[in-house]
């Protein structure tokens, strides 16, 4: 199978604290990778460096062959949600989507109709986001991660504030999109999702990122 | 044209926050009620004489020894939470990268610090009304103001400079000084943007603020120091308009003036491309 991420001996520091001290994995198309480790292990930074968000001190991060932070600055073709999903308060759910898809250049409501009805929103709901419930961001960030049809998914804890209705449906969502061929990466605090999604699982603990399945 | 668009539409993103963010009100309101304060003695004047007002006063506002710093101050609270990153700005990065995130928030400060001078503008106009009249010229008001002391035996602080009167009509005067408004508010903007995203939020806001006390002194100890001071030059009264005077001539303030837009646009481009921007709390 063909490798979209390839990170190589990633080293990454705050003040002398090694965040993550030469991590090496290869990532396939087509599969979804669970990260787990205890709080403030490095997963979200890890995900920032790949995404280019995070300048990382030594080694390498290479997206489709590019490298991050000398080929391209921001990785290309990846859909992320990182840390809390932030939107623009007073505008709906679809205004915020249309404008995020307008940063890219392109115009495609119906596909925001589509993402939006995937991650069980409805699309014509004019409600403020800042009136949304914590579940209902979390789903628009998720619709915000797949609208653009991203080849790779970085998703941070996507679970959080759903209910277990919602997790369900989360669950399907990202099992298609691997039926799809997208790469998932996916960090959880929460066993059985990652039982149930992962075909491999990561562990990071004291800057190191080992192999758990 | 395409991505003009795009770089345009990060940039507005910033401003559609403006209407959920208190700060931008608290800015209006304060702008409105010094403006009427200053203004207010002028009014009565005007009303007692029956000689109605034009709407170019904000030349002569401008010039008054506080105002400049009051607007500064004013522009520090509307540029502080620099370099704009709030929960949001990740999604709005990884769609453009970099370079055209931060052309975006360039446009941003070049689009806010005109509609602060716009503002600026209007709020000097609409305070006048009922005694505001759209004319041509100076109007028989401010001439008298400029060529006698009389402005000032009726409270009115505002300075009414002759040489402004004689050098420019009303438009150029509007003209000029919106130019130099529209570019010492971008150069606190992008010094704000490069010092908060060099380091933490509130250095930018203190080296600003700074600044604009430099003015304070500079103005008080020498003409010769207001050359170091762009803040002064925001007043036509501290320009030498013939280039003749002690003060700095109004070609040297604008070249300058372009020059630290340009360095301090290209040093935080390199800033933004080498460094991690952190998402920041809602200001
Ligand atoms: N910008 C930063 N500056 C300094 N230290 C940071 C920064 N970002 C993260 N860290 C530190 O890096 C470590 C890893 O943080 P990270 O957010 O990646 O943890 P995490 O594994 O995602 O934890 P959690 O499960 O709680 O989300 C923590 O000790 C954190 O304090
Ligand atoms: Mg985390």
């Amino acid at each position: 199978m063909e490798n979209i991420i390839e990170i190589r001996s990633l080293k990454k520091c705050f003040e002398k604290h090694k965040i993550l001290d030469d991590i090496s994995a290869d990532f396939e198309k087509g599969k979804i990778y669970g990260i787990i480790g205890r709080n403030g292990s490095g997963k979200t930074v890890l995900f920032k460096c790949i995404c280019g968000l995070m300048h990382y001190d030594a080694g390498e991060i290479l997206i489709n062959g590019k490298k991050i932070g000398v080929d391209i600055d921001i990785a290309e073709n990846v859909g992320a949600i990182i840390e809390n999903p932030g939107f623009l308060p007073y505008y709906s759910g679809a205004a915020n989507l249309k404008m995020l898809m307008g940063i890219c250049g392109k115009k495609d409501k119906d596909r925001i109709y589509k993402c939006m009805k995937m991650t069980g929103l409805d699309p014509d709901d004019k409600k403020h986001v800042c009136k949304y419930s914590l579940g209902m961001r979390q789903r628009l960030g998720i619709s915000q991660a797949i609208m653009d049809d991203p080849d790779i998914l970085l998703l941070d804890e996507p679970m959080n504030g759903l209910d277990n209705k919602g997790v369900d449906e989360m669950r399907a969502l990202f099992l298609q999109l691997k039926q799809q061929s997208k790469t998932i990466l996916l960090s959880s605090h929460n066993r059985e999702d990652i039982d149930l999604l992962c075909d491999v699982v990561y562990e990071m603990e004291n800057g190191k990122m080992k192999r758990n399945r | 044209m395409a991505n003009l668009n795009r770089t345009l539409l990060i940039a507005t993103y910033n401003i559609k926050k403006w209407f959920a963010n208190p700060r931008i009100y608290v800015i209006v309101i304060l702008l409105f009620f010094y403006v009427h304060f200053m203004e207010s003695p002028i009014k009565i004047f005007s009303q007692n004489v029956h000689i109605n007002l034009p709407p170019f006063l904000m030349p002569f506002l401008i010039s008054s020894v506080y105002s400049g710093k009051i607007l500064l101050l004013l522009l520090i609270l509307l540029f502080c939470d620099a370099p704009f990153t709030e929960e949001e700005y990740p999604y709005i990065i990884m769609r453009s990268g970099r370079k055209r995130w931060y052309l975006g928030q360039i446009f941003y400060i070049y689009i806010a610090a005109a509609f602060y001078t716009l503002l600026i503008g209007i709020i000097t106009a609409l305070v006048l009304i009922p005694n505001l009249e759209l004319m041509s010229d100076w109007g028989k008001v401010i001439n008298t103001f400029a060529q006698t002391g009389i402005a000032s035996q009726h409270g009115i602080v505002i300075p009414f400079d002759y040489a402004i009167i004689q050098s420019f009509s009303p438009i150029e005067a509007m003209g000029l000084q919106f130019i130099l408004c529209e570019l010492i508010f971008a150069m606190f903007g992008k010094l704000m943007f490069l010092l908060n995203t060099l380091t933490s939020r509130a250095v930018g806001a203190v080296v600003a603020t700074g600044v604009v006390f430099f003015q304070i002194f500079a103005e008080n100890i020498s003409p010769k120091l207001t050359y170091f001071s762009p803040a002064s030059w925001i007043s036509l009264s501290f320009l030498s308009i013939d280039g003749t005077g002690r003060y700095p001539s109004l070609r040297y303030a604008l070249i300058v003036l372009i020059i630290l837009n340009i360095v301090l646009a290209i040093a935080s481009l390199r800033v933004v491309l080498k460094s991690d921007i952190k998402v920041l709390k809602n200001i």
